[in-house]
């Protein structure tokens, strides 16, 4: 496991690139949808109003 | 060609949402299992060479996504079909994080192949480009308030950046034979193994679903953010 | 088209600190170079060559909120364009009086500057004729870019960030000597696609 770990000398530029990639990726993921749920619940709160 | 959007098609993107986070989040997984665990390391880079595995499907699917961006502007030009335009918008934030992915991971694996984080290099200037111009495209709409107006001021902004990226490309290939000899030997991959195909194809299928997801997600938002602005387009 | 230039030049004449502005802000640029890397000739022989397209660049970018902004805001640009159905008039007129205004002063200057510099009479017309070459393309530029950010108030970051991708390509080739017929190729260019895109941008905001 600790071989694994190592990835041969590499481990440091090769799991904080992973890191990075997948820690964006889940962030933008987050921001979209929540951005999205915010919007739909203003949107249907207007049209509620207006009924 | 004109394709109008109703409340059904609505109700299809939203039903196919949470299919799509989970095939998402599987092909993830099982690209991960493969690119860390199950290839074998490159006799020459080493174990750096996994990098490769997300450093590259994210590339292609900025410069795709750019192609994306500028065909369905010129498009929205031409037909005048304001799905165009919404296409363009939701397309566009997930490009600039593939670019910046794209930059990040290039000059991690960078650093302990060439020694140095990062290479005036034609490919790696026209990427920075390319970075430049979605912030562009981005802020730009979000600058002027006139929505409208900023929908087509953005889209020929688009436009024009995709002409400039050849020539970009093309004028830092001869700055470089100009004044300095090509030092660093590029990638240049005659063959590839199986062994490693195999995790760059499922890499690449993930990152795929990635960007239809999060665009269908930015596809409703960007059709509520209209509905409420009371525009079109 | 004349009427138009003459009033523009005339505008700029009044107010004197136009011409000033960026004469000044691209002679102290130069100036800071040796203060930067030290007083060896070959050294600021070599970096003077690369930096006045840098100098030029910036001294282009600081003078785009110029071009149309006055126009747009007083109405004038309203006026204009209802008089004349072909806006490209207005727009060729305007390349000339900010070709005239803000780049003719810095190519005066740039003779002073390079004898500062220890440049020869060869390398000086070099430069010269490159600079004048590619300062056209780069008002082409800054033209359609300064019609298209007309809504956008006070954004001078995103100007600049649309700009600098479309200025490498000139910078690249004006800083080497013999390729100045790749860079009459690209201020052919961007005149073509500025003349077309300005107009559309006008238009759009005149509307």
């Amino acid at each position: 496991m600790n071989e694994l770990l190592d990835m041969g000398g590499y481990a440091i530029f090769v799991w904080s690139s992973y890191g990075i990639f997948f820690f964006s990726l889940v962030i933008f993921f987050l921001i979209n949808i929540l951005n999205l749920r915010k919007y739909e619940k203003m949107y249907n709160n207007t049209i509620k109003k207006i009924d | 060609m004109y394709i109008k959007i109703n409340n059904n098609h609505i109700e299809l993107i939203k039903s196919a949402n949470p299919y799509l986070i989970f095939a998402t989040i599987f092909v993830f997984i099982i690209g991960l299992y493969y690119s860390l665990f199950q290839s074998p390391p490159d006799y020459i880079q080493g174990d750096s060479m996994r990098i490769m595995y997300i450093h590259v499907p994210s590339a292609w699917f900025a410069l795709m996504t750019y192609s994306i961006l500028a065909g369905s502007c010129v498009l929205w030009f031409i037909t005048r079909n304001p799905l165009f335009n919404v296409v363009a918008r939701s397309i566009a934030q997930v490009g600039m994080v593939f670019t910046l992915m794209s930059l990040i991971t290039g000059s991690i694996w960078g650093k302990p192949t060439w020694g140095v984080w990062w290479v005036w290099d034609a490919r790696l200037t026209s990427m920075l480009i390319l970075f430049f111009l979605y912030i562009a495209y981005i802020f730009l709409w979000q600058a002027i308030s006139n929505k409208e107006l900023a929908s087509k001021i953005s889209a020929a902004l688009a436009i024009i950046g995709f002409i400039n990226i050849p020539i970009i490309k093309f004028s830092v290939d001869w700055w470089n034979t100009l004044h300095q000899p090509a030092s660093i030997s590029k990638l240049s991959a005659p063959s590839i193994d199986i062994s490693m195909l195999i995790p760059l194809f499922i890499m690449t299928i993930a990152c795929f679903l990635f960007l239809v997801t999060v665009s269908l997600i930015r596809f409703r938002l960007v059709l509520i953010e209209n509905k409420m602005l009371r525009t079109s387009n | 088209m004349l009427n138009l230039i003459k009033r523009d030049l005339l505008l700029s004449f009044y107010s004197s600190a136009n011409f000033f502005f960026t004469v000044s802000f691209f002679v102290l640029i130069l100036i800071l170079i040796p203060f930067a890397f030290g007083t060896q000739s070959d050294q600021l022989k070599l970096l003077f060559k690369g930096v006045v397209w840098i100098a030029l660049a910036l001294s282009i970018i600081i003078t785009v909120d110029r071009i149309y902004n006055a126009d747009y805001e007083d109405g004038n640009l309203d006026i204009i364009m209802q008089k004349n159905k072909t806006i490209e008039y207005l727009v060729i007129s305007k390349y000339i009086t900010h070709w005239f205004i803000y780049c003719l002063p810095l190519l005066v200057i740039l003779p002073i500057l390079s004898f500062l510099f220890y440049l020869d009479y060869l390398e000086t017309i070099q430069i010269f004729i490159n600079l004048f070459i590619g300062s056209f393309g780069m008002v082409f530029i800054a033209n359609f870019v300064s019609a298209l950010t007309l809504g956008a108030k006070r954004t001078i970051f995103l100007k600049t960030i649309i700009m600098i991708p479309l200025f490498v390509p000139f910078i690249i080739f004006g800083s080497d000597a013999g390729s100045w017929p790749i860079l009459l190729g690209l201020s052919m260019l961007s005149f073509v696609i500025s003349i077309y895109v300005t107009a559309y941008g006008l238009r759009l905001y005149g509307e």
